[in-house]
């Protein structure tokens, strides 16, 4: 009878702990769900039911059906920000992550002095407010009292409307995107060549192994982890490229520099077509989402554990 | 014998000298345009224009007054001295927005942020991985897709135009990044300081505020600099969601470009003003800094 009794009371304190741990579990949980629920899914929901729609914020939306993506894949404008998009994303990534490779090697060559400094002043753009930094570039890089065409032409180079012409709209802004995310890559790579065990370049320098041989066959792969994870987080960015197209180049001249992000936010606060930018939206997701698919492999193995 | 040995020492002395000088180059190429910024913000109106570029000039403050109020603009020279307060530049207000703003979404997500990254490390039950995983996929969603809905939804709570709701949306980014950053920080402290402290008879929520909270401080303390940082730099929302009032410094800067004339004395000066804090800030931070961006998968 006892033991009866004892068994009950046990299951029972069980239970009471049980349900008191949950609500302490989810007491610390349960704030930031709310939170991220009320910015995130709450607004996601709302802008799919919207990229049905047909909206312009004054009339009342009307119910369209697919017709906001099928009018985007007809779209010209559509197709030139996308091949715009994707020349800015990936020759940007490709400069940044060589150059950035190639200094922080530099940088963290034993025979370099002064690391502290040179960290410091080449991590600095990274910090800088890309309005600022756009809008800084922008008078540089000016067709007539810009400071870069004094200095072209002061060496007999021809002088351009950087931000202005056509052929040269999309290099200035990937010579910017450049100047300012290759520090990025720096701090990152530079983090990883530190943290690199010593003892292995060790064992191969006795082996008599040059230094280029030491960076193909042992940097470059066991910075691999760094390189993906890094390389991911600076796609995305470059994906969504808004803030110096807007700034520099105000998507044109034309539409030779017009980017996903800036056509949405074009159509959806210029033009009022509220629905195309959400159906555009959900578009630009689902391309970010192709990439990020390999970043959380990447992520989650690395913090995981 | 000597001889390869001094040519091997002389290699050594070359190699230096070029990786010195491939880093100078690399060096003036990342700080000129910014001390250039940072020059040109001392000089008067005209002079910024001058070219070839006046190296030998009176510094002036007369842009960094403009911006303050202090003075009037140089483009409404010739206003009636009653007109001054309307033509007044409004930068301090911003400026002072932009502090509130910043501030307090950070300490919002760092309070709210902080605590789920404890459970989130402390506690194992189902649904934790995908949790995890969903606070990392916001990564995803870039920005102009989160503010279409946002802008509809704050505009029917007639929110258009206050700190407010830039402060909510700043949320987007802080949450989950002090999430993800504290969860990392926790995981590194050790069970057995809490568990100590359990079985003592404390309760989960003091253990946490007597003995891990102290010892996490200075991660604390960085993910709130990290998250004054991204939300001081933000402009998307910034531009789309305030008018006149609740503007902060980005579009403030940006409104320097205009169609009729870019003022470039004042553009250099705000941009100066601005940039600052948050350099200042980020070399704070600066050994959090890799694994911060990284979301912590990089160990800085």
């Amino acid at each position: 009878m006892m033991e009866r009794i004892d068994k009950i009371n046990t299951r029972f304190l069980n239970i009471n702990y049980k349900i008191k741990k949950t609500l302490g579990i989810f007491g610390f949980i349960i704030p930031a769900l709310l939170v991220l629920f009320l910015i995130f899914i709450f607004p996601l929901v709302n802008s799919f039911w919207l990229s049905f729609h047909r909206w312009n914020l004054i009339t009342p939306p009307r119910f369209v059906g697919i017709k906001n993506y099928l009018m985007i894949f007809s779209d010209p404008v559509f197709w030139t920000s996308m091949k715009n998009t994707s020349i800015f994303s990936v020759v940007s990534f490709c400069i940044e992550i060589t150059l950035a490779f190639f200094i922080a090697q530099l940088l963290n060559h034993k025979e370099v002095k002064g690391k502290a400094i040179w960290h410091a002043i080449f991590i600095l753009p990274m910090m800088l407010t890309p309005v600022v930094l756009s809008s800084m570039w922008r008078a540089y890089l000016n067709r007539e009292f810009g400071i870069a065409n004094f200095l072209l032409t002061s060496i007999h180079l021809q002088a351009h409307a950087w931000t202005m012409e056509s052929k040269t709209a999309i290099w200035t802004l990937i010579f910017v995107e450049v100047w300012h995310k290759t520090s990025f890559f720096i701090l990152v790579i530079s983090a990883g060549i530190v943290s690199l065990p010593k003892d292995v370049f060790e064992a191969v320098e006795i082996d008599g192994a040059r230094y280029w041989q030491k960076t193909r066959m042992i940097t470059i792969p066991m910075l691999t982890p760094v390189f993906r994870v890094a390389g991911l987080f600076q796609m995305i960015e470059l994906i969504r490229i808004f803030d110096k197209v807007y700034i520099l180049t105000e998507g044109g001249p034309g539409r030779s520099t017009s980017t996903l992000s800036f056509i949405i936010f074009e159509r959806s606060f210029h033009g009022w077509q509220m629905g195309w930018g959400a159906a555009m939206s959900y578009l630009l997701i689902f391309i970010t989402m192709i990439v990020a698919v390999f970043l959380i492999r990447g992520v989650k193995t690395e913090v995981m554990r | 014998m000597i001889e390869i040995h001094k040519s091997k020492h002389f290699n050594k002395t070359t190699r230096s000298i070029v990786m010195h000088f491939l880093l100078t180059l690399f060096a003036l190429f990342t700080i000129t345009p910014i001390f250039w910024m940072l020059i040109s913000s001392l000089k008067t109106p005209a002079e910024v224009f001058e070219l070839p570029p006046k190296m030998y000039f009176k510094p002036t403050f007369h842009n960094y007054e403009v911006l303050l109020g202090l003075k009037v603009g140089e483009e409404f020279e010739g206003v009636k001295e009653s007109d001054y307060r309307r033509v007044k530049s409004k930068f301090p207000i911003y400026f002072l927005n932009t502090i509130l703003i910043s501030i307090s979404s950070s300490l919002l997500a760092v309070g709210i942020g902080s605590l789920a990254a404890y459970g989130l490390a402390r506690f194992s039950f189902k649904g934790r991985s995908s949790i995890l995983t969903g606070i990392l996929l916001t990564k995803v969603i870039p920005p102009i897709a989160i503010l279409i809905p946002m802008y509809t939804i704050i505009r029917r709570l007639h929110l258009l135009d206050t700190r407010l709701s830039l402060i909510i949306t700043y949320l987007t980014f802080n949450l989950p990044f002090v999430v993800w950053t504290m969860r990392s920080f926790f995981l590194e402290l050790p069970l057995e300081l809490e568990d100590s402290a359990l079985i003592d008879g404390c309760s989960r929520l003091r253990a946490l505020f007597r003995i891990i909270l102290p010892l996490a401080a200075p991660g604390l303390v960085a993910s709130m600099i990290f998250c004054v940082v991204l939300s001081w730099n933000e402009f998307l929302y910034a531009i789309v969601l305030t008018g006149d009032r609740a503007r902060t410094l980005a579009p403030t800067i940006a409104g320097f470009l205009t169609d009729k004339a870019i003022l470039w004395g004042r553009l250099f000066a705000g941009g100066s003003i601005v940039v600052l804090p948050v350099v200042l800030f980020a070399f704070i931070i600066h050994k959090k800094l890799a694994s911060g961006l990284t979301f912590g998968a990089v160990k800085g």
